[in-house]
């Protein structure tokens, strides 16, 4: 799995994700996807090239959402491919963080 | 040619594996090739390979007594002795797989499936496994065996 961080416009920063996020990834990348998420207000995940997702992916995600949330911001994952974005749902994670196609309108999610 | 023109590729396929979280990934590796000799189709393959994520990591996790507030499980030295074997049967209609382990009894069929249904202040995250299993199969069994337990996952189609 590999980890990028990008700064956008607006004070929001994107993390792209790439590989799957099974359990031996989210263990890897748990402590360096929190740590972002704790410095930084209003994080933009993009999954596009993640292939795979399991809980505790999820579970790396939903840290990072709490993470942002007590820095008065939110998480919005981006583009996840249809079998990815079929488990998120699934587990009911967009009721508490929005799952997007349209980049264009990611600013307006963060309120900017 | 599209899997759904494809003939599905009737047989058995079996193996072992320990448990540990990096056999999890070399099992998938390993699912997803009998998926493609298999012809299964992409949503076929994709719900096994969910399945299996969570089911083997069900059982390093808590087969052996680690807790999940420990975070050193994946790497704990008490799996030793556990012995994972996951056996896949493709028929015409369905498809199934059985994962059986020598660990501590735990009859997933039993458990409740958790799903995120509190607000983000309130959620403790993790333990979606079990929903995950519940959704991505069309039918599951648990047996105890002799020596542990044996979950068997269905997929139609």
């Amino acid at each position: 799995m590999r980890l990028s961080v990008t700064p956008l416009e607006n004070g929001i920063t994107k993390i792209s994700l790439s590989g799957r996020l099974d359990v031996q990834s989210a263990i890897e990348i748990d402590d360096e996807f929190t740590k972002i998420a704790k410095e930084n207000k209003n994080l933009l995940v993009d999954l596009a090239e993640v292939t795979f997702i399991a809980s505790l992916g999820i579970r790396t995600l939903v840290i990072g959402a709490k993470a942002t949330a007590n820095n008065g911001g939110k998480m919005v994952l981006l583009n996840p491919q249809p079998n990815v974005e079929q488990v998120l749902r699934t587990s009911h994670i967009d009721s508490v963080m929005p799952i997007t196609h349209d980049a264009a309108t990611v600013a307006k999610m963060f309120g900017r | 040619m599209p899997h759904s023109l494809r003939k599905r590729q009737q047989g058995h396929w079996e193996r072992a594996f320990k448990a540990d979280v990096s056999e999890i990934a070399s099992a998938a590796s390993w699912v997803e090739s009998i998926a493609d000799s298999a012809g299964l189709s992409d949503a076929q393959a994709f719900s096994m390979q969910v399945c299996l994520e969570e089911l083997m990591s069900n059982i390093v996790q808590h087969g052996e007594g680690h807790c999940s507030s420990n975070s050193q499980w994946p790497s704990g030295p008490g799996n030793d002795h556990l012995t994972i074997t996951i056996a896949i049967n493709a028929y015409a209609d369905r498809i199934t797989m059985s994962v059986e382990d020598n660990a501590r009894p735990f009859d997933v069929s039993k458990a409740v499936g958790k799903k995120i249904d509190q607000p983000l202040d309130q959620l403790e995250p993790g333990g979606l496994g079990i929903h995950l299993i519940k959704s991505f199969s069309s039918a599951l069994q648990y047996q105890r065996t002799e020596h542990g337990n044996r979950v068997t996952v269905e997929f139609k189609g």
